[in-house]
């Protein structure tokens, strides 16, 4: 360590002052960034916290006085010089833990670090009017990004199929292709990618992390707690004053001008999209999280596009069918619009975001109709086409093939298919000559895994792997273009475990039986062939696919069955549902009451009697903590080999956009 | 569950299942059955879906008493256009009348006294976990309860058949979401 004098005065100051004193010192509970070395006092790797030279983030701490006293001087050093620049003191409001009375939360926003290494982060502290103080350290690390090795990535497009594990994968490429003779017939797009690793998953307070960890681990390089993105833990209650990372979007816009794109199918307020561009605590406030799109995202990450569903957000509150209120909307305090340089936002339930979206040069589409015959002039786009979570794919596709009773329920019959907002968002970003950021989230492999809707999520895969397609094309067209297909964490502990050895009537007339698992699982009486077959019983099933890319049937005869590790009770029988879980919105075209939807899966496929009893508690599967497989295609590609960490993918894709790519393993 | 059972097919008798397995069809995504597989599957849906809305309307319900008029959760707004919803005529000219509403008390985990949300089929929202969000249908009705106890009403499974008087508009509601129409339950009703 080398001592800076300033430092050994203020070290000689405290200690003189600590053993003046007979009564404890103020306690500081929180060092942010967090470290190991603060928490437990271990200076060795992993550091918790790294960060790309000049990225900026924020520090804080969390102290508290004696009784009777009041924290007084703050200061933060790193390597002990003193840090320049504002700290704020607010009163903490956590109640749980429960912190003393007076206890005081320190914040110096916006700092940054050029220097690569290991950096030791100190925070000093006087309380009055006793005059004792605590000093407390913890470390981070900037990244050495290393020398040149090639040319630089461009454009990077990260492909999130949320809750995607390998399992998931490979069921999309069983029914989209088929295999034969132990061999797939054809690839998936993703299964083209030259480049595979593993990326481990956990968040910074669970080896199980949630979609807003999982996905600003990406965007920012850091890891967060679960419900919360872009920012780490604090002691307050608002939702939006928590220590700031900054994200991907915003470090190319400042330093190298790119564009951020955010396509989704979910409701774009959803965690995985806002992780790209909003930072909070708390992933549920949707009025703040929308309006931040605009007031912050579009300024400091140049937000070019942004597709998905939640139109309910953009909507004035006297509107019906809007959600904006107050308590999910966003003021920022005076010190983090000072220090970041952004919007301070105001409650403003009655505001118009869509009109104010299209004041500031957004296109704005409904439906995909309107997506389509966008002009090649449009130079922002928004567009939402569903008031909350978007349609799934098979529900789509039903109302493409002339079955549309689900998406006309739910009021938006005439919703894109990923790979088409894949399409609209692409030229636009392409026109800054500086590259973009595009995020594509395929939403629903998640949603309805947490639903073990089997056939839902094998579709919403399939209808990933088109989007995924696009990308490739994009980027073998455009060479210095990296895509990235991966997730955020796998859900439902997914697997493949065999094949019905039945036909799709029998399966129906067992289903219909109410005679449970010795009907829907073992073998039928005077036969020795179990239903749910296993190894070579399984065999290879057919779906057949349709001209439009999916598959012809999800219940064809002797089809693929899936088990669920991270599952909750269930019936199962193996059907298809005709109806999605619970995931509802517009019901107009209904003759009410219509109870068609079941509430959860203890609710739907009854008839069979087959009660399948599962890990967890609830209604509903749960995500699980294996790794999850990356792929990678384009300039950089190289750099995703391997196991390795949720926040490397950052670095690793930073690497190739500012510094150079490693070309010496094939990229396409 | 209904959709279950006109999933079945009706044809196909107990032998047939002691028969399996049957041999199987020849391999390879583009044979020529796809069609017929896919209409097969598409004919069963629409089956599924038609048997659905029968049953739903088959349900007598007593006749509603004179002053009282049914009201359908489908009936509360117009088609959506590229913005929000607009108040049908048929819910405008309610306001303010008694109607009757037969819905599904939807399950939630935070809820506020004096109040609960009815939806046209069973819901269940799980604000408190994690991947969970709020997709409650914009038609649901807020059910507005006099006289109410400090104490949330208690969850009620199954479909309720309520009576009140119609109003609509926005407002901010306790429990910190906007309603746009609201029953504002007869007194004597116990729910």
């Amino acid at each position: 360590m080398q001592n800076h004098p300033r430092f050994i005065l203020l070290a000689a100051t405290l200690l003189a002052a600590a053993f003046s004193a007979v009564s404890a010192a103020p306690i500081v509970s929180r060092l942010t960034p967090p470290s190991d070395l603060f928490s437990f006092k271990d200076p060795s790797p992993p550091y918790i916290s790294r960060f790309l030279p000049g990225q900026r983030f924020d520090l804080q701490a969390t102290i508290s006085p004696d009784a009777a006293q009041n924290i007084a001087g703050v200061k933060f050093y790193v390597n002990n010089s003193e840090v320049p620049g504002v700290i704020t003191l607010v009163r903490a409001t956590v109640t749980t833990p429960a912190l003393p009375a007076n206890t005081l939360v320190a914040t110096l926003r916006a700092y940054s670090h050029l220097a690569p290494g290991v950096h030791r982060l100190t925070v000093s502290a006087t309380q009055l009017p006793n005059g004792q103080s605590v000093i407390a350290t913890g470390n981070f690390e900037i990244v050495n990004l290393g020398t040149s090795v090639g040319p630089k990535t461009k454009n990077i497009i990260l492909m999130i199929g949320d809750g995607m594990g390998i399992a998931h994968r490979t069921a999309a490429r069983i029914v989209l292709n088929g295999v034969s003779q132990g061999k797939a017939l054809a690839p998936l797009a993703m299964d083209t990618f030259p480049v595979t690793g593993l990326i481990q998953t956990a968040s910074l307070n669970s080896i199980v992390t949630d979609s807003a960890p999982g996905a600003s681990c990406y965007a920012s390089g850091n890891k967060n707690n679960n419900n919360q993105e872009g920012v780490f833990p604090d002691d307050t209650l608002d939702a939006f004053d928590n220590p700031r990372i900054e994200y991907m979007g915003e470090y190319f816009a400042r330093t190298l001008g790119k564009s951020l794109g955010i396509v989704t199918t979910a409701d774009v307020f959803d965690a995985t999209p806002a992780a790209w561009a909003i930072h909070t605590q708390n992933r549920g406030a949707g009025t703040g999280i929308c309006d931040q799109y605009l007031d912050e995202a579009v300024v400091k990450s140049n937000l070019t596009v942004l597709l998905g569903g939640g139109r309910k957000w953009f909507l004035p509150s006297t509107t019906a069918g809007s959600a904006r209120n107050n308590a999910t909307d966003y003021v920022l305090s005076a010190e983090l619009v000072a220090g970041w340089g952004v919007a301070a936002g105001v409650l403003d339930p009655t505001r118009d975001l869509l009109a104010d979206f299209q004041k500031a040069g957004f296109a704005y589409a409904a439906n995909a109709t309107q997506l389509k015959a966008l002009p090649a002039t449009t130079g922002k786009l928004l567009g939402l086409f569903a008031l909350s979570n978007m349609n799934v794919a098979a529900d789509k596709i039903d109302g493409r093939r002339g079955s549309p009773a689900v998406v006309n329920e739910f009021g938006f019959p005439d919703q894109p298919m990923l790979d088409e907002m894949v399409d609209a968002a692409l030229p636009i970003l392409a026109k800054n000559p500086a590259g973009f950021v595009l995020m594509v989230e395929a939403a629903s492999i998640d949603k309805q895994a947490h639903s073990m809707d089997t056939d839902r999520w094998i579709l919403e895969t399939i209808e990933f792997d088109r989007a995924i397609a696009r990308a490739q094309a994009f980027a073998a067209a455009n060479p210095d273009t990296l895509v990235l297909v991966t997730a955020d964490h796998e859900c439902a502990g997914v697997n493949i475990i065999g094949a019905s050895t039945v036909t799709q009537a029998s399966l129906n007339a067992r289903a219909n039986s109410g005679g449970g698992a010795a009907q829907l699982r073992d073998p039928a009486p005077g036969s020795a062939i179990p239903v749910v077959g296993t190894y070579e019983l399984a065999g290879f099933p057919v779906y057949g696919i349709q001209p439009d890319g999916y598959p012809a049937t999800t219940n064809p005869d002797r089809k693929m069955l899936i088990g669920y590790a991270g599952g909750s009770d269930r019936f199962e029988d193996w059907q298809s549902n005709p109806r999605p879980i619970r995931d509802t919105q517009q019901p107009f075209n209904a003759t009410a009451p219509l109870n068609s939807h079941p509430n959860n899966p203890l609710e739907r496929k009854t008839a069979g009697n087959f009660l399948i009893t599962g890990h967890v508690n609830g209604t509903s599967a749960v995500h699980t903590a294996s790794d999850i497989p990356i792929s990678a295609y384009g300039r950089g590609a190289a750099h995703f080999t391997g196991t390795m960490d949720n926040t490397d993918v950052f670095f690793r894709a930073m690497k190739a956009a500012l510094v150079g790519a490693d070309t010496t393993v094939a990229e396409r | 569950m209904r959709y279950l059972l006109c999933l079945g097919l009706a044809t196909v008798s107990t032998a047939t299942l002691f028969a399996d397995p049957t041999p199987r069809p020849p391999r390879g995504p583009a044979a020529a059955p796809e069609a017929l597989a896919w209409a097969r599957y598409s004919a069963q849906s629409k089956l599924a879906l038609s048997s659905l809305q029968a049953s739903s309307s088959a349900v007598a319900l007593p006749p509603a008493p004179e002053d009282v008029t049914d009201l359908a959760f489908a009936d509360f707004y117009g088609p959506i256009g590229d913005r929000g919803l607009e108040y049908s005529e048929k819910l405008r000219g309610l306001a303010g009348r008694r109607v009757r509403l037969v819905g599904y008390m939807v399950r939630e985990q935070e809820r506020a006294p004096g109040l609960y949300r009815l939806a046209a089929w069973p819901v269940v929202v799980e604000t408190q976990g994690l991947c969970t969000n709020d997709d409650t249908p914009p038609n649901t009705a807020y059910v507005i309860v006099p006289n109410a106890a400090q104490q949330p009403s208690a969850w009620q499974p199954g479909r309720l058949v309520l009576t009140g008087v119609l109003e609509f508009g926005p407002r901010a509601e306790r429990d910190g979401r906007n309603s746009f129409v609201r029953l504002l339950l007869d007194p004597h009703s116990a729910l």
